[in-house]
């Protein structure tokens, strides 16, 4: 959460797409399996305004990322959500 | 004078219904309620909410029938409403509770300065009507603490505009709906303001309608997502139960001989930030925030959404400021009212109501379920 080293996240794992995934469906009661690269976020999964900001901010934790709150306006699908994770900066030095 | 005819506005919201319970409770007042929204869906939910916040005081549903609700919008100009009706209304309203607001402290600048600040100056016009063509007292004006800004030290009653900056457009908001209450106060208009702090649910049963302010910051830390917040340690909220600030606002609101004066309705007893925080941590199940300041970090060096997310709420995380309460104190002295203390025996009762109504999820439960599941 604080400023450290930063480089660029890049392509998202496997492992850091199920992280996605089960964020987004603790967070919106759905089940898992409900969760799609297509989906609408407010109009097919009911994410508010609310649940949006927690989202990325659960996420920016999990995955040691940096989100741009600007960009988070942006977000309208969950392949858009996935983009943005993929465009934010990771904290600490390459491994 | 006895009361005959109340008008509300923000009827629908955590703080005006709980008012309104307060004035059947204690007067036999027809209530007048605007309301945006009149459809069924929204009537059901207002009763609804009026029973829950009244705990079945009235099981015959009698006082529920002097009660009328009126569809408008205080952001509107005439607050949206017809000539005719404003003509019925105009001669009949002895008092006006204005609790219309609305409570947004990320983005959705213009509505909160439609709502708020012009909401105030069309209410206020209205309330002008009824005092030169009607038999109006006085206006009951609810505002908030936080028109205090970012101003330290002792908050006094009679102060308003000290050169303070604000934290965010709702503040400001607030505050220039003060300026324009002072304004209408000049040209003779007697308007009692109430500037509340946080608003919290019922003390008996942590009821709330409304998961504004207070319940976004537990929505956050109940998701673990602040590992790290640097907090003084003399720093303090103030939460009033809801129940506690409707009854004290109605009250002070019954007192005639109250001109033009501000209320400070805050809780003396404040609770310690970091306790609080540890507090609902513990109870929530997820790891407690570290306080300090350390290796250097600030608030300004946090960043993201997280970030963001702290720049909201970091003004009321390290809060010092203290409210004088002279006014508040002196109007309610000899009544039948205590303010609650918030211990941690309240906070587990406002978290209960969160948890039971799915606001909120214990972590802990939620890992317990993994574990289980797993084996």
């Amino acid at each position: 959460m604080s400023t450290r080293e930063r480089r660029p996240a890049g392509e998202l794992t496997a492992a850091e797409k199920t992280t996605v995934n089960r964020v987004l469906a603790a967070i919106l009661r759905v089940p898992v399996a409900e969760i799609a690269g297509g989906n609408l976020l407010r109009d097919d999964l009911g994410m508010d305004s609310v649940q949006a900001i927690e989202c990325l901010a659960v996420l920016e934790k999990e995955l040691r990322l940096v989100v741009d709150p600007e960009r988070a306006f942006d977000v309208k699908t969950v392949d858009d959500l996935y983009a943005l994770l993929q465009a934010s900066a990771r904290q600490g030095r390459e491994p | 004078m006895s009361l005959r005819c109340a008008f509300i506005t923000g009827g629908m919201g955590l703080l005006g219904i709980n008012i309104i319970v307060e004035l059947l409770r204690t007067t036999t007042a027809r209530l007048v309620v605007l309301v945006r929204d009149l459809s069924d869906e929204k009537r059901a939910k207002f009763m609804q909410d009026l029973r829950a916040f009244s705990a079945g005081s009235w099981p015959d549903g009698g006082e529920r029938s002097r009660i009328e609700l009126i569809g408008g919008d205080v952001a509107q100009p005439g607050m949206g409403l017809s000539p005719a009706l404003c003509d019925r209304l105009v001669p009949e309203i002895d008092r006006i509770y204005h609790a219309a607001a609305l409570i947004k402290l990320m983005g959705h600048e213009s509505e909160v300065v439609a709502t708020n600040t012009g909401g105030t100056r069309n209410l206020l016009d209205f309330a002008t009507q009824c005092r030169e063509r009607g038999r109006l007292d006085w206006v009951v004006h609810v505002s908030t603490a936080a028109v205090s800004g970012d101003r330290q030290g002792t908050i006094l009653e009679r102060e308003l505009d000290a050169g303070q900056h604000f934290n965010n457009p709702y503040e400001k908001s607030k505050f220039d709906a003060e300026r324009i209450v002072e304004s209408y106060r000049a040209g003779g208009l007697n308007v009692l303001v109430m500037r509340t702090s946080a608003i919290v649910g019922t003390v008996a049963a942590g009821t709330t309608n409304n998961y504004n302010m207070f319940y976004l910051l537990l929505r956050f830390l109940s998701e673990g997502v602040f590992e790290h917040i640097p907090i003084p340690t003399d720093a303090h909220f103030n939460l009033v139960p809801v129940d506690a600030a409707a009854k004290a606002i109605v009250l002070i609101s019954h007192a005639a001989h109250e001109e033009n004066k501000n209320f400070h309705v805050v809780n003396p007893h404040e609770i310690n930030v970091r306790h609080l925080l540890e507090s609902v941590s513990g109870y929530l199940g997820v790891a407690k925030p570290r306080f300090d300041a350390e290796d250097g970090i600030t608030f300004h060096s946090f960043e993201g959404m997280r970030g963001a997310l702290l720049h909201v709420f970091y003004p009321y995380l390290t809060n010092r400021k203290r409210f004088d309460m002279q006014n508040t104190d002196a109007a309610l002295n000899g009544q039948p009212f205590e303010w609650p203390r918030i211990d941690d025996a309240l906070i587990r009762t406002l978290l209960d109501f969160c948890l039971d109504s799915g606001y909120l999820r214990r972590r802990r439960e939620e890992r317990h379920e993994t574990r289980a599941h797993h084996a």
